[in-house]
């Protein structure tokens, strides 16, 4: 046996990201040659050219627009500020309260929004200037944010749940739902994340005036239409009537209606709304479309074959295997943004953690949150990057420390995911 | 003044598909649940309006250097290696770019020769392939216009 194809397949393609060529082209590249050099051209451009033609027409697949539309509508008609006003007015008051209410909000953002970078890049916009203002200190802040806003491809709609189930043919609508719980979790144990940090030094996180019941209520009544929206697409998809194709085309029309009654929506903001949303869609789907082809070449060149293999031979427990897998991810997320990560290893991994006996609705739960901590890691935290464009006063270095309470509370996560998979599991089991 | 207009046309397209993809579907679910009777055929019209709007995006992302990349170790090398390492992942987008057109092309040629198309709505899916196809060559083109304009050190 002489050496197996994958392996320069995969060495080729680090080099080729690593050297700055775009992560779509590089797999495209390694994989479309990797393919010529199994098959033949003949067979390798016919794949090539199927993939292409078949990701882009594609109904499945069409839910990604039309959910990045939704939180793009979302975004422009300010439901962000309403959503941190509530927030705060419930939780402002007590220590730390600015950080706790901004977890929450971000959580709450998620939940109509699919991406992480949108919700960091939104939510900082808005809770930033607030938390200054009362004195949060700024490591603290840029934590919070940078950590809330990965609950964004957790908390359904997500983006990365779609891509990971169109993948490994894992249903969309269970995907989304099994994200709820350990979403939550997600958010309460950024609160204690928060109250942790602040018990260890009080300067950090500082009271916020305290509001009466009044302003209270008339705070929560600016988030019911994001509640709203959240119970239709996803209690939609829940109670089985709709498909989370449908749910995004609902979700979208339900948002741009928002953004109608704010009044914030003109022709221009229309405009950008669906521009971005084009950019965004277009952006995914060429990495997506890449990493088919490179899925293509590295499943006929053998090599979850060779892993699956591989976890017979060794005859370690399953459980081993699987920590392996997840300290694979936790270094590779410090080299590559999640999609690509996403798109990367779940064709690899998925067969192999299939063959442990392991369920794909929760594997594909655990590598999302995987994902998020790779968001706001070292060196490549994509999120802290994202907030460093709206803090650009505030070093790197705090904002790196600020993050670490938060990716503690992360860790103890996945622990409780592991431990218990029921978290994940149980609401989809209850499915219409 | 060609590229203002290139990009408002191809902005126009994918924002006038996307607002048609998100009616569509509302209109699909509403006749379904409310007057019992689905658009016919929504779900091909979805499918390639979707393909559309991603391609027609292709020249505007190109255009602005958007692809998703790394630039974990790029920050790290000494300047010249970098300039260096641009052109040449200039080059090669642009012949991946050329490459895909080529690609699509030729899957309109068989497309045609087999005359496919959808299966409700008769849509014919050679030209499907033929507009992918001419939008990712204008997008190889803009590639190429862009790796000239910054070998020139203009962009």
């Amino acid at each position: 046996m002489g050496i197996e194809p994958w392996l320069p397949g995969l060495v080729a393609l680090l080099a080729l990201i690593l050297l700055g060529l775009p992560i779509a082209f590089a797999m495209g590249l390694v994989g479309t040659v990797g393919l010529v050099v199994l098959v033949g051209p003949r067979g390798a451009l016919s794949i090539a050219s199927n993939t292409l033609f078949d990701t882009g027409l594609s109904y499945t697949l069409s839910v990604v627009p039309l959910f990045i539309l939704m939180g793009n509508f979302v975004t422009r008609a300010g439901l962000s500020d309403k959503l941190y006003a509530a927030c705060y007015a419930w939780l402002g008051a007590r220590r730390g309260g600015l950080a706790m209410a901004t977890a929450v909000a971000c959580g709450g953002f998620s939940a109509v929004c699919g991406s992480s970078l949108a919700t960091a890049a939104t939510m900082g916009k808005v809770a930033l200037p607030s938390m200054r203002r009362y004195g949060t200190s700024d490591s603290l802040a840029a934590g919070v944010i940078a950590a809330g806003g990965t609950l964004g491809i957790l908390i359904p709609p997500s983006v990365i749940l779609v891509i990971y189930g169109v993948t490994t043919g894992q249903n969309i609508g269970a995907l989304f739902i099994a994200g709820i719980i350990p979403g939550v979790l997600g958010i309460l144990g950024y609160m204690a994340a928060v109250r942790v940090t602040c018990a260890l030094n009080p300067a950090a996180g500082p009271r916020g005036p305290s509001t009466t019941l009044r302003e209270k209520l008339a705070a929560t009544r600016g988030v019911l239409g994001v509640l709203a929206l959240f119970l239709l697409v996803i209690g939609g998809i829940y109670a089985g009537i709709f498909t989370a194709t449908e749910a995004a085309g609902v979700g979208a029309f339900g948002a741009f209606v928002i953004a109608l009654v704010s009044g914030k929506l003109t022709l221009r903001t229309l405009g950008e709304a669906l521009a971005e949303t084009a950019a965004t869609t277009t952006m995914m789907f060429s990495v997506l479309a890449g990493a088919l082809v490179f899925a293509h070449f590295i499943n006929l060149a053998g090599l979850p074959a060779a892993l699956t293999g591989f976890a017979d031979r060794v005859d370690w427990p399953p459980f081993a295997i699987l920590a392996l897998i997840l300290a694979f991810y936790l270094v590779l997320g410090m080299v590559l943004e999640s999609l690509s990560m996403v798109l990367l290893t779940v064709p690899i991994f998925a067969p192999l953690v299939a063959g442990l006996g392991y369920d794909l609705i929760w594997f594909g739960i655990v590598v999302v949150v995987m994902t998020e901590i790779s968001l706001i890691t070292p060196p490549v935290g994509l999120n802290v990057f994202v907030l460093k464009t709206v803090l650009p006063d505030v070093p790197l270095g705090s904002i790196f420390k600020g993050v670490v309470p938060f990716i503690l509370a992360d860790i103890v996560r996945v622990g409780l995911l592991l431990a218990i998979p029921g978290l994940a599991l149980w609401l989809p089991s209850l499915m219409g | 003044m060609i590229r203002r207009i290139a990009t408002f046309a191809l902005s126009a397209t994918a924002a006038v598909l996307l607002m048609a993809m998100m009616g569509l579907t509302v209109a699909d679910v509403v006749g379904r649940y409310l007057f019992n009777s689905p658009v016919p055929g929504a779900f091909e019209a979805t499918e390639i309006m979707l393909a559309l709007a991603i391609f027609a995006g292709l020249p505007l992302v190109t255009a602005r250097g958007e692809h998703i990349q790394v630039r974990l170790l790029l920050d790290q090398l000494p300047g010249a290696a970098v300039w260096l390492l641009e052109r040449l992942a200039d080059t090669l987008v642009f012949l991946l770019l050329t490459g895909t057109a080529w690609l699509l092309y030729r899957r309109g040629e068989d497309l045609a020769a087999f005359g496919d198309s959808t299966i409700l709505l008769g849509i014919p899916l050679a030209p499907v392939a033929f507009a992918l196809s001419a939008l990712t060559g204008l997008a190889a083109l803009v590639a190429a216009v862009r790796a000239i304009r910054r070998l020139k050190g203009l962009t």
